[in-house]
């Protein structure tokens, strides 16, 4: 099975539906990360995740360091700082280890799907350079399978059988 | 002025002596008794308060009395003058002071104080020994008698503020066991006292226990400490699941645990956890889907499933309960069949059941034997 890390507050409460959808498959095994401390403990885990799903509004943990960023600013998104310190470590207003950066790391990997709508991320997108294609905006209506096609969607343009206007084959 | 002693008179005001006695301090019993929940009071008694307070009592009954004694009048006439206004000032501030007491003693008793005060003694036992001593039972004990709801909260936070204490202040001296009480003794103030624990208690341990894990150092990720950690939240996952079968949220903030955990849930566990999500399916909303999580944590990553424990042995149980419960549940192990295509065997199937029928689990035992025709079937198509 494939290892999917979901980095989502509410990943186990009002969005469980869309884990649900992931966990019948048995394709996929779903980690989920409610804070950012647990997100990075996880990629650090030794597990190589192919994909790796993250919400911009999230919770510190108890990693001092992501603590103290919210405490400073109370508006800022620790999902895009996690984002910025992973994969453009230049942006990034929290330093990271290199050992809390593992070798799988890559943007290719990442996708998001939050609230934020796009053009309010797409500085964000183009620094840290995860593909448009890859973003979903978290509303009211959300189809069951959400999480599962944004999953999908990654693993297949990684395997390259995912044509340019995102559809498979 | 000494009265003179006489036999009548002696007995007399002994007697009356004794009365005092007994009415001041049994006035003072009733208050307690009433203002004061009985495991406080048995406690109290425990560590000496009680009995500091009726020394106290009886004391200041003692120095009245004397001086009852002392200024007695020989013949019938009162006492006058600045005599009889020391004995009105004496009758009254002895009176003021045993109320006074009996109110102090109350305050020192309530759960408050002595919480605070049990904290700070645990603090001194980990200074001087490293390790939790008697006073930790004496604040479980508070816990498990306390009240559902605020009481309890207050003991589950002092049982956090101790948790820091050993990986704070103590932490030098931490070596991956000293928490062990304090984790069980978690399970006990919510669980196995006279009062079980509210929602909202259970949602506080909860909070607890994600905190001691976060906080355990790296060096002891894979502790006895963590094993227990883990053990406890399955523990007490089983139990919000059977005790809150319509709150989704508060099972699923343990189970969240027991995934953010960087050590593995013992399977056996993870298969009770599963086996009672589904027991509860009739009044729960989310039985299926913690029945799901379950029998993914249980999921070997990679390899044949030997059937043995730990590698098969609880999965292949708890699909069996599943593929019994009804269509939908069928439908699920049908596709969890399909995706470990190659990896299920005969033997394995006889290797869980022989493991259940040693567990004692004699209903998976049952449910594998009528359900492996059917996964042998199965498997032969997907090319076994």
């Amino acid at each position: 099975m494939k290892h999917v890390l979901w980095i989502e507050d509410e990943a186990t409460f009002d969005l469980n539906r869309l884990a649900a959808a992931v966990n019948v498959t048995f394709k996929y095994k779903l980690t989920i990360a409610k804070t950012v401390t647990d997100a990075v403990r996880h990629m650090t885990s030794g597990t190589e995740y192919e994909v790796v799903v993250v919400d911009m509004r999230l919770l510190p943990g108890e990693d001092p360091r992501w603590k103290r960023l919210q405490d400073t600013n109370d508006r800022v998104l620790l999902g895009m700082e996690l984002v910025y310190s992973l994969l453009a470590a230049e942006r990034g207003r929290v330093t990271l280890d290199p050992a809390e950066r593992p070798q799988w790391l890559g943007p290719q990997r990442f996708a998001i799907f939050t609230v934020e709508p796009e053009k309010e991320l797409s500085d964000f997108l183009d620094v840290v350079g995860i593909d448009r294609r890859f973003y979903r905006r978290k509303k009211a209506s959300l189809e069951q399978t959400t999480l599962l096609d944004l999953i999908e969607m990654v693993i297949a343009y990684r395997a390259g059988v995912l044509n340019p206007n995102g559809r498979q084959g | 002025m000494i009265p003179p002693l006489t036999e009548q008179w002696a007995a007399t005001y002994l007697e009356v002596l004794a009365g005092v006695l007994v009415f001041a301090l049994g006035v003072a019993a009733l208050i307690i008794q009433l203002a004061l929940p009985a495991y406080l009071h048995t406690l109290a008694t425990r560590r000496g308060l009680w009995r500091r307070y009726t020394l106290s009592v009886t004391a200041i009954v003692g120095v009245v009395l004397v001086y009852v004694w002392a200024l007695h009048p020989i013949s019938d006439a009162p006492l006058t003058g600045l005599p009889a206004l020391l004995g009105h000032a004496l009758l009254s501030g002895a009176l003021i002071a045993i109320v006074w007491m009996t109110v102090g003693y109350v305050r020192q008793v309530d759960s408050t104080r002595l919480v605070q005060s049990l904290v700070d003694e645990c603090d001194v036992d980990l200074h001087r020994d490293s390790s939790f001593d008697d006073t930790l039972d004496s604040l479980i004990d508070i816990g498990g008698h306390a009240k559902a709801g605020f009481e309890k909260d207050r003991v589950i936070s002092a049982m956090r503020q101790l948790a820091d204490l050993v990986l704070d202040k103590y932490e030098l001296t931490y070596d991956g066991t000293t928490l062990k009480p304090l984790l069980f003794g978690l399970e006990t103030v919510l669980v196995h006292g006279s009062m079980h624990g509210s929602r909202e208690n259970f949602r506080e341990a909860a909070g607890v226990i994600k905190h001691i894990m976060d906080r355990l150092p790296e060096a002891y990720r894979d502790s006895s400490d963590m094993a227990d950690l883990l053990s406890v939240t399955t523990a007490l996952t089983i139990v919000v699941m059977e005790q809150f079968p319509m709150d989704g949220r508060l099972p699923a903030t343990y189970m969240d645990i027991l995934d953010a955990a960087p050590d593995e849930t013992s399977d056996l566990e993870m298969f009770r956890v599963g086996i009672t999500a589904l027991n509860t399916s009739q009044r729960s909303h989310y039985a299926y889907e913690f029945s799901v999580r379950a029998l993914l944590a249980l999921l070997p990553a990679e390899g044949t499933l030997t059937g043995t424990e730990g590698n098969g042995a609880e999965l292949l149980g708890l699909m069996a309960h599943l593929w019994f419960h009804n269509e939908g549940t069928r439908q699920l192990i049908e596709n969890l069949l399909a995706v470990l295509e190659g990896r299920l065997t005969a033997s394995a199937i006889d290797s869980a059941i022989g493991f259940h029928f040693s567990t004692t689990n004699f209903d998976t035992v049952d449910l594998l034997k009528r359900a492996r025709p059917n996964w042998e079937h199965i498997a032969e198509r997907t090319a076994l």
